[in-house]
């Protein structure tokens, strides 16, 4: 071998040797670029970006927020001082570090974003940023400081940036409690000097093993990896765009979460609302949410690691077992569909559990005093005969059901429960027919019965041609028939009795659809948002007129485009789910009419 | 000082004079008075008319006005049937900005601050806006017509309770208040005139929306009021109150304390001549109208810049003289802000006016105000009221020109020489004031102008009217 040749490699290797050690050093920990290495374990909230240019780019490229550019009724925002000068502080750091934006995001941040919270100690905030460019960084923090410092001085205010040290690592005050330090790859900005240095510290000591300060990292908390595990599980692709750890053991053990979890609870409402959910928060100190994106489905989905196995008994008031709920209602030009477990019986037979003594007391002398005006029933036999799931939906009708068009359209509406006693839809008529007999006589109530596809419709209509004896001069009563309806084990009080025509319809036609899972489902539909608004356009051009001074013709166009565009927001759905291991809350937005 | 006022040159057609020259000070004071703010256009074109075709211009109001009235009447009948205040609100001040007839539309709001009726009581929209084209309506036409429809108009029924009001128990409310504050004032009746009153005012309700005489319901005996007695109805109360002498002197001070001054003292001398021709002209309100505004008093020197502007008027008029196209929806918090919230004044004597208007809290709620229609910054008026926009409109390009500019705009001049040296010096110094390195230099000029234009708008000079 030639000495030069030697000489050369021996070069070349003392050049690649620490590449290599340190590559080594980083290889061997899968999570050496993870921004949340720098973040202290006493940080109980963090959220994490992953991939901000993906982020950026998912909705960027959605083709919705391309349609929602091109809405004339937006041109003013898009086109205002604020935005552009935003997209002029975008081209100037492109300028003047010669990358694209999205090039440039890749190198600031493309190894992720991470803000941490600690909650508990006035909020101080951490936010690291893990780019895959030391240069570029250090240019852009240079840069980001000189541009703060003439935001500073354009608003006259006294403030002299301060630098100072910490293990070698140079860190500045911009403004009183605004903190910032870069070191290599990374981008700390805190709010406390105090929280700076702690992530500072962790960056030293990953490599500097001599003088560790032996601080620890969240990533050393086992519930972080946990809850990123269970937001993968049942995912496609198992990666969230933005996702969330929050730890709330402390405030479980302190003397506020202790209420809130106990059971019975001081606040009976909280314990109807949310009771189950409740429930699965207080058996563990952690929750995962995050958020997903695959094709025209956008999921925010929030898991506790609890689920149906563990729940109290006196919970079966609010989700028992499987199935959790029967399926939406979805009528044509549906506005709004929810569907949820509610065990009446139980909640009733299980009050001494759900509700403090001197509330079920009282809710038991309650029931016994409404008993008295039930015919032929009591109210705890009422609500045990009631069933386990219910159902609400409201929908857009085309036509008024009289021939006076009321001034103003509400959108009819219907509550559906499936009951399980033979003897509750008895019970149900004699008592709606006394509440229609009391109301009717005020309001002249006529009663109409209709047998439709072999379903009795009880209604009552109000009559045209006889003066209000009370005061409605927008005609509000004409939205109005009520009535009810019984389709096999469905009981159903609807608004008006068209609707509840179509809605036997629905009934008949899905009787062989399954129940499902969730506990609670809840969904709005745009499409038959818009055919509502569409019924009476002039609410909106007139909104539009006094909101931008435009000509009532222009309001018009404006109007409806708008509406064209709100039909293709599709669908935004909520569901809780209680797995037997597992809770999921979701929200799901599915685009496309 | 008011004692040395002769009635008869006050009311007297002001004609210009070396000592009192029709220049734009003057015609900046008849739009402020009789409109809501001039622009920059009007103000020019005021000066070049004279003062007598200028006037009959307001009086006449601008061409367009009936395709206005039409549009607007159908953007409110939503709002009607929506019930929907806010929007309401919105919709009227709408209505004042754009208007080819202001004096029409200032009018109609000072008939709402003296039959101060509030939708925080009546509670429906579609009244409240009833009540509005009523007082538009004889806004500039007969006061003795305006108050007998207002007496039965649905949403003053509702607010002063005429609707409860029943033979054997008689709601004095209406009673009262038409004695003192629409029509007599404190001093002109007695305690037995508003019960004798309230007994004729007994049986009106409302049925479909509309007022509606229920004899049975109505207390038919005789009934004493200002000494004359007989079976009374609501309409006779209302003919007792306007045929009393203390009527048109009292409807002559509502109109000088509005459009001329709220500080000098209106003597019953100095406000004779104008009592007179209510009562020979059967309160004819445009006549009177005109001759207040056409009036030596009106452009008088007392008169200048004598009060303290409305938040309407100071909100308006920046609008109006930037000679911006916004929508009012974002006005109305505003406003509120400010202490005006049209449609709902505060109590049934409307808004107190004059130095109640300000306060720490509300001055800073006006320059508040001031910089979300100069900075183009704000979400509610984008960069509709751009004062840069208006500069190169009108090629304003030295420091000196901008400053000029600006002051006679805005304040017509009125402006002490220190105050516009300190603008000239901001200017200056703003030259050298870095700005952020991403912004360009035309960025950077026009920030300087919206500085500049708020700086004047934060004037004292600026709050008077």
């Amino acid at each position: 071998m030639r000495w030069g040749t030697f000489l050369h490699r021996v070069v070349v290797l003392a050049i690649l040797a620490p590449m290599y050690a340190a590559g080594k050093l980083f290889a061997a920990d899968p999570l050496n670029n993870d921004p949340l290495r720098w973040v202290p374990r006493e940080a109980n909230l963090c959220l994490k970006i992953e991939n901000p240019r993906l982020l950026v780019e998912t909705f960027l490229h959605h083709p919705l927020y391309q349609q929602l550019r091109k809405l004339e009724a937006l041109q003013e925002i898009w086109e205002s001082n604020s935005l552009r000068r935003f997209q002029q502080l975008i081209a100037y750091y492109e300028r003047e570090l010669g990358k694209p934006w999205p090039k440039l995001l890749d190198d600031l941040a493309g190894n992720g974003i991470v803000l941490a919270f600690n909650t508990q100690n006035e909020g101080p905030f951490l936010l690291v940023v893990q780019g895959r460019d030391a240069n570029v960084l250090a240019q852009f923090k240079d840069l980001a400081l000189q541009v703060l410092e003439q935001e500073v001085g354009r608003n006259e205010a006294k403030w002299v940036r301060k630098q100072a040290t910490h293990r070698g690592v140079v860190g500045y005050q911009v403004a009183p409690e605004f903190y910032l330090a870069q070191h290599d790859q990374i981008l700390l900005l805190s709010n406390r000097d105090t929280v700076l240095k702690m992530g500072i510290d962790l960056i030293v000591d990953a490599t500097d093993k001599q003088n560790n300060s032996g601080r620890p990292s969240i990533v050393s908390a086992p519930e972080l990896a946990q809850a990123r595990r269970l937001l993968s599980e049942g995912e496609p692709d198992g990666k969230p765009l933005v996702w969330l750890y929050g730890n709330y053991g402390a405030f479980r053990q302190s003397p506020d979460g202790k209420n809130l979890f106990a059971q019975p609870r001081n606040d009976v409402v909280l314990t109807l609302l949310f009771g189950g959910w409740l429930d699965a928060m207080g058996r563990n100190d952690y929750v995962a949410a995050g958020l997903f994106h695959r094709g025209d489905t956008m999921k925010l989905a929030i898991r506790l690691p609890s689920g149906r196995e563990g729940l109290q008994p006196e919970m079966a008031a609010f989700c028992a077992g499987e199935p959790g709920s029967l399926p939406l209602l979805e009528p044509k030009q549906v506005i709004f569909s929810h569907s949820f477990y509610w065990d009446l019986g139980a909640l009733y037979d299980l009050r001494e559990k759900l509700m403090p003594a001197g509330t079920a007391k009282d809710f038991e002398s309650a029931t016994k005093q409404a008993s008295r005006f039930l015919p032929g029933t009591t109210l705890p036999d009422l609500l045990r005969g009631a069933g386990k799931y219910h159902r609400l939906v409201v929908a857009h009708q085309e036509k008024c059901g009289y021939q006076t068009e009321p001034k103003q359209r509400i959108p009819a509406f219907a509550f559906v429960t499936a009951y399980r006693d033979a003897r509750f839809p008895k019970a149900m008529d004699a008592l709606l027919r006394s509440a229609a007999l009391l109301a009717g006589a005020q309001a002249q109530l006529k009663l109409q019965e209709v047998t439709y596809q072999g379903v009795k419709i009880v209604g009552y209509r109000f009559p045209e041609d006889k003066p209000f004896p009370g005061s409605d001069p927008d005609d509000l009563r004409f939205n109005f028939s009520p009535c009810y309806a019984q389709v096999n084990d469905q009981f159903l009080v609807c608004s008006t009795i068209e609707f509840c025509q179509q809605l036997i319809d629905y009934l008949k036609s899905h009787s062989q659809e399954k129940a499902q899972s969730p506990t609670m489902q809840m969904q709005f539909y745009s499409t038959g948002l818009t055919a509502f608004l569409r019924s009476q356009p002039d609410l909106l051009e007139t909104a539009a007129v006094l909101q931008q001074a435009v000509p009532i013709e222009e309001a018009r166009r404006q109007v409806k485009e708008v509406l064209a565009y709100l039909d293709r927001l599709g669908t935004l759905k909520f569901q809780a789910d209680f797995r037997p291991k597992t809770f999921h809350w979701d929200m799901i937005w599915k685009s496309g009419p | 000082m008011a004692n040395a006022i002769d009635p008869r040159w006050a009311w007297e057609a002001y004609r210009p004079s070396n000592q009192q020259p029709w220049d734009l000070r003057k015609v900046g004071h008849l739009y402020r008075r009789a409109a809501f703010g001039a622009t920059w256009a009007e103000l020019q074109a005021g000066v070049t008319a004279g003062p007598e075709k200028c006037i009959d211009q307001l009086l006449q109001g601008g061409p367009g006005l009936a395709e206005f009235e039409r549009s607007t009447l159908e953007l409110s009948k939503s709002i009607r049937r929506t019930n929907d205040g806010p929007q309401g609100q919105a919709w009227w001040l709408y209505r004042m900005l754009y208007t080819p007839h202001p004096l029409k539309e200032k009018l109609t709001l000072c008939w709402h601050n003296h039959f101060a009726t509030s939708q925080a009581k009546v509670q429906n929209m579609g009244y409240m806006l009833g009540q509005y084209d009523l007082l538009y309506r004889h806004a500039l036409g007969n006061f003795r017509q305006l108050l007998h429809e207002i007496t039965l108009d649905p949403a003053m029924m509702i607010w002063l309770d005429t609707i409860q009001s029943k033979k054997g128990q008689p709601n004095e409310n209406y009673a009262r208040e038409l004695m003192e504050l629409f029509s007599l004032g404190i001093g002109n009746y007695t305690e037995t005139d508003i019960r004798e009153a309230a007994k004729a005012l007994t049986g009106y309700e409302l049925r479909q929306g509309k007022a509606f005489w229920n004899a049975t319901q109505h207390d038919s005996s005789v009934k004493t009021v200002f000494g004359k007695s007989g079976a009374f109805t609501a309409a006779d109360i209302v003919n007792l109150c306007l045929d009393h002498e203390a009527c048109p002197k009292f409807i002559a001070k509502r109109l000088f304390r509005f459009f001329v001054s709220e500080t000098i003292p209106p003597t019953e001398e100095l406000l004779a001549p104008l009592a007179n021709q209510l009562r020979q002209s059967n309160f004819d309100l445009a006549k009177v109208t005109e001759t207040i505004l056409r009036s030596n008093l009106f452009f008088s020197p007392q008169a200048y810049r004598s009060r303290i502007k409305s938040p309407v008027d100071f909100a308006l008029g920046i609008v109006r003289a930037l000679e911006g196209r916004i929508g009012t929806t974002g006005l109305v918090e505003a406003l509120s802000e400010l202490g005006q919230r049209v449609f709902e004044p505060p109590s049934v004597k409307g808004w107190d006016g004059g130095a109640t208007w300000l306060n720490g809290q509300t001055l800073l709620y006006r320059q508040n105000l001031a910089l979300a229609l100069t900075s183009t910054e704000d979400p509610r008026f984008g960069r509709r009221t751009d004062p840069a926009r208006l500069a190169a409109k009108y090629r304003k390009e030295t420091d000196a020109d901008l400053v000029d500019f600006l002051v006679n705009l805005f304040l017509q001049g009125d402006i002490a020489p220190e105050s516009r040296q300190s603008l000239l010096k901001y200017l200056e110094q703003s030259r050298h004031t870095q700005t952020p390195v991403y912004w360009t230099a035309q960025d950077a000029a026009e920030h300087r102008i919206r500085v500049v234009c708020h700086l004047v708008l934060t004037l004292p000079e600026f709050q008077l009217d």
